[in-house]
């Protein structure tokens, strides 16, 4: 499986360092979680993966390769609100995106699939403006689907769902998992996290300070028996 | 490449037809819409028919070469701003991520990018004149002054990028010494050129400046001569050409710029209107004098004193009061003294503060939108047991005192130089009226129809001929008053007081009009 590598990401607003060397990998198929606590650089290394914001100093390799500024054509990033055009429908948002991806003919069943597999179907002409968040973000994995992006990256993807629309999350989630998609998930939600993702990645103040399986921080010798307890040690 | 074009075109077309579908599904915002266009068919045939519009005069000097480097000025400001890294180019965040993920070379994104932004300045532009010459029937033939104005437009929105890659490329600091230089070649031979209105001992310099036929090249301009608007042209292709050759790792950039664009533009639909900015970032620092006067308010007053927080804690907008100060000050002064020089002074001043006063209206109606969906959303600004008509009251008066200071300062600079006091106390309580009224026509007009498009399209319109038919009770009486009482202080008080009362009325129907939708309305702000 190819790997997407963040490699000595460091990113400065003046004199306070957002993010400090960090980096880590995650695997096609496979769910890393970014913890941390609030201001801990989560969203920064995300723009920064994304190619929206120009880091300091590191490196993006997806499959070996080094990616340059145009990365937003690998690594796509679901923001916290996630925006999508409010006067274009739902469908015309996979058009765009089989028209700017140049996608070859047979996308619209593709994509009338992706559709019926996010259960949208019947908000297939609704606009953008009318569309709940739920909705908005899986308008925008449907079409990063649609347009076979490798790499993901969900900003706080729970806050403002509801119970349903968190369970409908964890299935696409699955579902980019089966696809061989690599994604990155950051939340505040450990237990969402622990049942979600393969790995987790620990942001405190810019750094990495532990990362691995729940089950391998939790055997750490003197770590407590709790993935919050554990989570609050580390980011205390 | 030409894949890529027909897929951003696609982008740009479904909105468009989207936007016009839901326009004709919601007839009270069709309505405005069909009311634009009927005025604009009335107009333009009442106008060929009985108008036989002159050509405009050319300009005199010093006045021309003063346009130019005023421009000048204006492209160094507009400059500063990219090279602080605002401008706009993406239009949301929606925009750069389903922009930065396309397989569209960057490059041609960046040049899609720049040729939407000078679409947009034209169109608006375009819709200015337009208004503009149906305001002013017998105004003259305006295609020469309008189709500069576009094109100068476009010149301004045009260097973004070429100075967004400088910034990258060189570092801030070298691509606003840049800026600042552009700036500064403007201003020093204008105020050369204007001192010498002032002064006899400047005219000397004042015809130097003159000499270099900057003048000579806007009333070229301005006449329509082809040469001189084909180089302007030329001039803002060849700045939208070089994004094609500097279009490349500038996306980060971009999107940032873009992102600081619109959360001022967000500010600015609050806080009464800006056109551009040069830094967007609050600083948490405490305010001085400002907050004497706003610090110790209480009940819906406390609203007034959060945006007169916003206000101490934003450099750009300082510096924009401030611009606006000078501005003000300095156009008082020169035409105070030119008036004073003049034959017939009284003539002179009437059309100085006619111009002056139909340009501030039009200038608020075309460039600031109303927007309160920001407040509207928050349960803090509906807290307290006080009516909502007092609250957009002190909302009123806490975006309105900036305009109102500036105005102020020129109608004293304009009395100081004429050496009568009465300009000034006749002047001010009516500017003053005049104001808060122009305000409180925007706030009901939101009220109506929230939506920032239509605000800044049709609806400037409306506001524009609304704020002239309000403006007739307070003159009418204003006018009776004096004949009648044969007192100008007589006359004065009862304009103002008519006008204060129009604006009350403004003020309940719109507060009428928002309570109980608050949030209906901060959502279609957006459509």
């Amino acid at each position: 499986m190819p790997v997407f590598e963040i490699r000595g990401l460091t990113k400065r607003f003046g004199k306070k360092v957002a993010v400090d060397d960090v980096s880590f990998d995650v695997r096609g198929g496979e769910i890393v979680g970014l913890l941390g606590p609030n201001g801990a650089g989560k969203s920064t290394t995300f723009l920064c993966a994304a190619g929206l914001l120009r880091p300091d100093y590191g490196t993006f390799c997806w499959d070996g390769h080094e990616l340059g500024n145009a990365r937003g054509q690998t690594v796509a990033l679901i923001p916290e609100t996630p925006d999508v055009y409010p006067m274009l429908t739902v469908w015309e948002h996979m058009e765009f995106v089989a028209k700017s991806c140049r996608l070859t003919q047979g996308w619209q069943p593709r994509a009338e699939a992706l559709l019926e597999r996010f259960e949208m179907r019947a908000q297939r002409d609704t606009l953008g403006g009318d569309l709940s968040k739920g909705m908005r973000q899986k308008t925008l994995v449907a079409a990063t689907v649609l347009a076979s992006t490798p790499v993901i990256l969900f900003d706080e993807p729970m806050i403002g769902l509801d119970p349903l629309g968190q369970r409908e999350l964890r299935g696409i989630l699955e579902d980019l998992r089966e696809r061989g998609v690599a994604a990155i998930v950051s939340t505040h939600m450990l237990q969402q996290a622990q049942s979600i993702c393969d790995r987790v990645v620990i942001l405190k103040a810019g750094r990495v300070v532990a990362s691995g399986t729940f089950d391998e921080l939790q055997a750490r010798p003197g770590a407590p028996a709790s993935a919050e307890d554990v989570f609050l040690e580390l980011t205390r | 490449m030409l894949t890529d074009i027909r897929a951003l075109a696609y982008l740009e077309l479904r909105q468009l037809i989207n936007r016009l579908r839901m326009l004709v599904r919601r007839p009270g915002r069709a309505l405005v819409y069909v009311f634009a266009l009927g005025y604009f068919i009335f107009i333009s045939i009442l106008r060929a028919r009985f108008h036989h519009a002159p050509k405009l005069p050319q300009i005199a000097e010093p006045y021309a070469s003063a346009i130019f480097f005023a421009y000048l000025v204006l492209l160094g400001v507009i400059a500063y701003g990219a090279a602080s890294g605002i401008a706009g180019a993406f239009s949301s965040p929606a925009d750069a991520l389903f922009l930065t993920r396309s397989k569209i070379p960057e490059r041609i994104v960046v040049l899609w990018l720049q040729l939407r932004r000078c679409a947009t300045t034209m169109l608006r532009m375009l819709f200015t004149i337009v208004i503009y010459t149906l305001m002013f029937a017998a105004s003259g033939t305006v295609s020469g002054i309008g189709l500069a104005i576009v094109g100068g437009s476009v010149v301004a929105a045009a260097q973004a990028v070429p100075v967004l890659k400088l910034r990258a490329v060189a570092g801030a600091r070298t691509a606003q010494s840049l800026a600042g230089t552009i700036a500064a070649i403007g201003l020093l031979p204008l105020l050369i050129v204007l001192s010498g209105l002032i002064a006899t001992n400047g005219a000397r310099f004042a015809d130097g400046v003159e000499r270099l036929g900057m003048g000579g090249a806007v009333n070229a301009l301005f006449g329509g001569n082809l040469v001189a608007l084909g180089a302007l042209y030329a001039f803002a292709a060849l700045l939208v050409a070089l994004s094609l050759v500097t279009g490349t790792g500038l996306i980060a950039d971009l999107y940032a710029a873009s992102m600081q664009a619109l959360t001022y533009r967000e500010r600015a639909k609050r806080s009464g209107g800006a056109v551009f900015a040069m830094e967007h970032a609050y600083h948490t620092r405490r305010g001085g004098a400002l907050q004497t006067v706003f610090g110790g308010v209480r009940g819906p007053w406390t609203i007034a004193w959060k945006e007169s927080i916003a206000f101490t804690r934003s450099p750009s907008m300082q510096r924009l009061f401030l611009l606006g100060f000078a501005v003000c000050a300095v156009a008082g002064f020169v035409f105070g003294n030119v008036a004073a020089a003049s034959r017939d002074s009284l003539e002179e001043s009437i059309a100085f503060a006619a111009t002056s006063a139909n340009l501030v209206i039009m200038f608020v109606a075309m460039g600031s939108a109303i927007g309160l969906a920001a407040d509207l959303r928050k349960p803090l600004w509906w807290m307290g047991p006080d009516p909502l008509w007092l609250r957009l009251v002190a909302w009123m008066a806490g975006t309105s005192w900036r305009l109102a200071v500036c105005l102020t300062a020129g109608i004293v600079a304009w009395a100081a130089a004429m050496r009568v006091p009465a300009i000034a106390l006749a002047g001010i309580p009516i500017a003053l009226a005049g104001v808060i009224q122009l305000r409180a026509v925007g706030l009901l007009l939101y009220a109506l129809f929230p939506s920032t498009i239509d605000q800044r399209g049709p609806l400037a319109l409306v506001r524009a001929l609304l704020t002239y038919l309000l403006a007739l009770p307070p003159a009418v009486a204003g006018i009776a008053a004096l004949l009648l009482l044969r007192s100008a202080p007589a006359g004065v008080a009862c304009a103002v007081a008519v006008s204060a009362a129009e604006t009350a009325l403004l003020v309940a129907l719109a507060a009428a009009r928002i309570s109980g939708r608050g949030v209906a309305l901060a959502q279609a702000e957006a459509l």
